[in-house]
């Protein structure tokens, strides 16, 4: 290694290309620090102050943000709602995108177009799913009021968490389809072929040859989605605003009615430092996975 | 008897192909096909899948009485300014970590780790102190502040989408024109930068739609009403208290939708050949 970098070193126009990849990184490092570091960093400093929105400032208060937080009032409830959400997410994600890239991965006629039809939802925007799905769920005019009894999905307490879980599964099937697709294709098919010939059936095979392929890329891509989905603020937030009664707040709800309405930015910022701690330790789970299985990509 | 057996379970499948491909584009149709129906035909249940007389009206509303045309205007520019500057910064970045690794041995895995970092902090953790921020420079409720917000947003999701394309171009090309006497400028530019412009214009088209689809940042760090984007004048709507006209949501969902839908559908094979499994967070 010393060796090479020695070597390295003497080659001419090093120097040169030292600065010219300076000049290369230097931008985005600035902006990301400047505007996704400091800006975290700020946050978990406003923790520690009875700072209020309205003026940005406010005095020391120590562990008092965080004391308040766990003394009863909505955060406890939010984080069980935010475990809610984000394990049924990411499950419900999992499951459906592995029956949906099974069944996308044989050969048919009209394949390439099944596989485009239905990326639809992931890339229509989340301001535009949350409309539509307000509109279907609308229990005078929607399509759901066809039904006998027109339930009441979105507006009630007990149900509306789980529908706003069942439209973000539904919007993120495509992403882990499309991740599952990629690690299928390169699967030699004369692996099926030969346990075709001793006899497996579509189970077998799926359960010793499909899935073995897969499980490192799904544990990547499930850790990923289960930050993601902790910090998901949009859609739950577009199609009940946290509500009926506070059955949709999650944390990312909560942090901004502190922020807003509450104008306790301190509680706020305490509440997203808990967050950003929570995510740092599946981050940390994700590197390990990462580097466990993906060492090219390091 | 085998070959029966064969065609009905082919036929299974295309009916279980059909039922999924529904499932999925069904709701978006439901919004294009009420997009052209008059309230009155909305709100008279029970709902019909076409529209009885399709009318234009929902869009010539949202032409006159809602500031829509502003609106686009306005996520046109922040969204293609940020575009065009996290393009060379991420193409930039993607060279010096694929091609550059011995020239700086510490800071080049210190910016992979901040990016990567960076690409897992959920937005609603920066809102509020990124609009503090914002203020202190003069640039809150300004596009600029926006779009400045956006850049440093997407470019970890450019990195990613873009890098498989630098890692999979050759070495040899440019090596030979390095021995041939070229500067390393040289080179990047006359050699480099053409391989990759296919790359380029994949993850500048994905990172348009992001920044175009944005919501939190845009509805938190822009106030005055001649400065919201699209989706906040959108939610606006949604939000407002009086009965809206569902009509006039949809047509609004639909101008919304079009624009990122088209393109991403257009560009869709870039992400199923694995190049760029990357996601916009969320």
């Amino acid at each position: 290694m010393r060796e090479r970098r020695s070597t390295a070193r003497q080659m001419p126009g090093y120097n040169q290309d030292r600065r010219l990849v300076m000049m290369l990184l230097a931008p985005g490092l600035v902006v990301t620090l400047g505007l996704v570091f400091l800006p975290l960093g700020l946050a978990i400093y406003d923790s520690f102050f009875a700072t209020s929105t309205l003026t940005g400032n406010g005095p020391f208060v120590g562990l008092d943000n965080y004391a308040r937080l766990f003394s009863g009032g909505a955060f406890l409830p939010a984080l069980g709602r935010s475990v809610v959400w984000a394990l049924s997410n990411v499950l419900g994600q999992a499951f459906l995108g592995l029956a949906f890239a099974l069944l996308l991965h044989e050969r048919f006629r009209g394949r390439t177009w099944a596989r485009g039809l239905v990326m639809v939802p992931y890339f229509a925007p989340i301001v535009v799913i949350a409309l539509i799905w307000r509109f279907l769920l609308n229990p005078t005019y929607g399509f759901l009021s066809a039904l006998e009894g027109a339930p009441v999905v979105l507006g009630h307490p007990s149900t509306a968490l789980w529908m706003i879980i069942a439209v973000n599964v539904w919007r993120h099937i495509p992403f882990m389809m499309v991740l599952l697709l990629a690690q299928m294709q390169p699967i030699p098919v004369e692996l099926y072929e030969a346990a075709r010939i001793d006899g497996c059936g579509y189970w077998r095979s799926f359960r010793y040859i499909t899935l073995p392929f897969l499980l490192p890329a799904l544990a990547v891509a499930v850790t990923v989605r289960l930050i993601w989905s902790f910090g998901e603020f949009d859609l739950p937030y577009l199609m009940a605003y946290g509500g009926p009664l506070e059955s949709t707040t999650t944390i990312p709800i909560l942090i901004r009615s502190l922020t807003f309405d509450s104008l306790d930015m301190g509680m706020a910022s305490a509440a997203g430092t808990m967050l950003a701690g929570l995510l740092a330790i599946i981050y940390g789970l994700y590197l390990w996975l990462r580097a466990k299985y993906e060492p090219e990509q390091q | 008897m085998r070959k029966a057996e064969l065609s009905t379970a082919k036929a299974g499948r295309y009916a279980l192909v059909i039922a999924v491909a529904f499932f999925m584009v069904g709701p978006v149709l439901v919004m294009l096909s009420s997009s052209f129906k008059p309230d009155t035909e909305t709100y008279d249940p029970p709902p019909t899948l076409l529209p009885d007389d399709p009318t234009w009206s929902n869009y010539i509303a949202l032409g006159n009485r809602t500031e829509m045309s502003l609106y686009m205007r306005n996520s046109a520019m922040s969204a293609g300014f940020a575009t065009a500057i996290t393009l060379p910064l991420a193409a930039g970045i993607a060279y010096a970590t694929v091609r550059c690794r011995g020239h700086a041995p510490k800071l080049i895995p210190f910016a992979e780790h901040a990016g990567l970092a960076a690409y897992m902090v959920a937005p609603i953790l920066l809102a509020t102190p990124l609009a503090r921020i914002l203020h202190r420079f003069g640039l809150i409720d300004t596009l600029t502040g926006l779009t400045l917000v956006y850049v440093a947003q997407f470019l970890p999701f450019a990195l990613w989408v873009l890098r498989p394309y630098v890692l999979g171009a050759p070495v040899v090309l440019e090596e030979a024109a390095l021995v041939d006497g070229a500067t390393r400028f040289q080179a990047i530019y006359k050699v480099v930068l053409p391989q990759m412009v296919p790359g380029l214009i994949v993850t500048g088209v994905f990172v348009f739609n992001a920044a175009w689809s944005e919501y939190l940042f845009a509805s938190v760090l822009l106030r005055s009403g001649d400065k919201l984007t699209i989706t906040a004048g959108v939610s606006n709507l949604m939000s407002q208290g009086a009965v809206p006209s569902w009509g006039l949501l949809m047509a609004a969902g639909v101008v919304l939708a079009a624009p990122v839908v088209v393109a991403s559908m257009a560009l869709q094979r870039h992400l199923t050949t694995g190049a760029g499994t990357g996601a916009v967070k969320g």
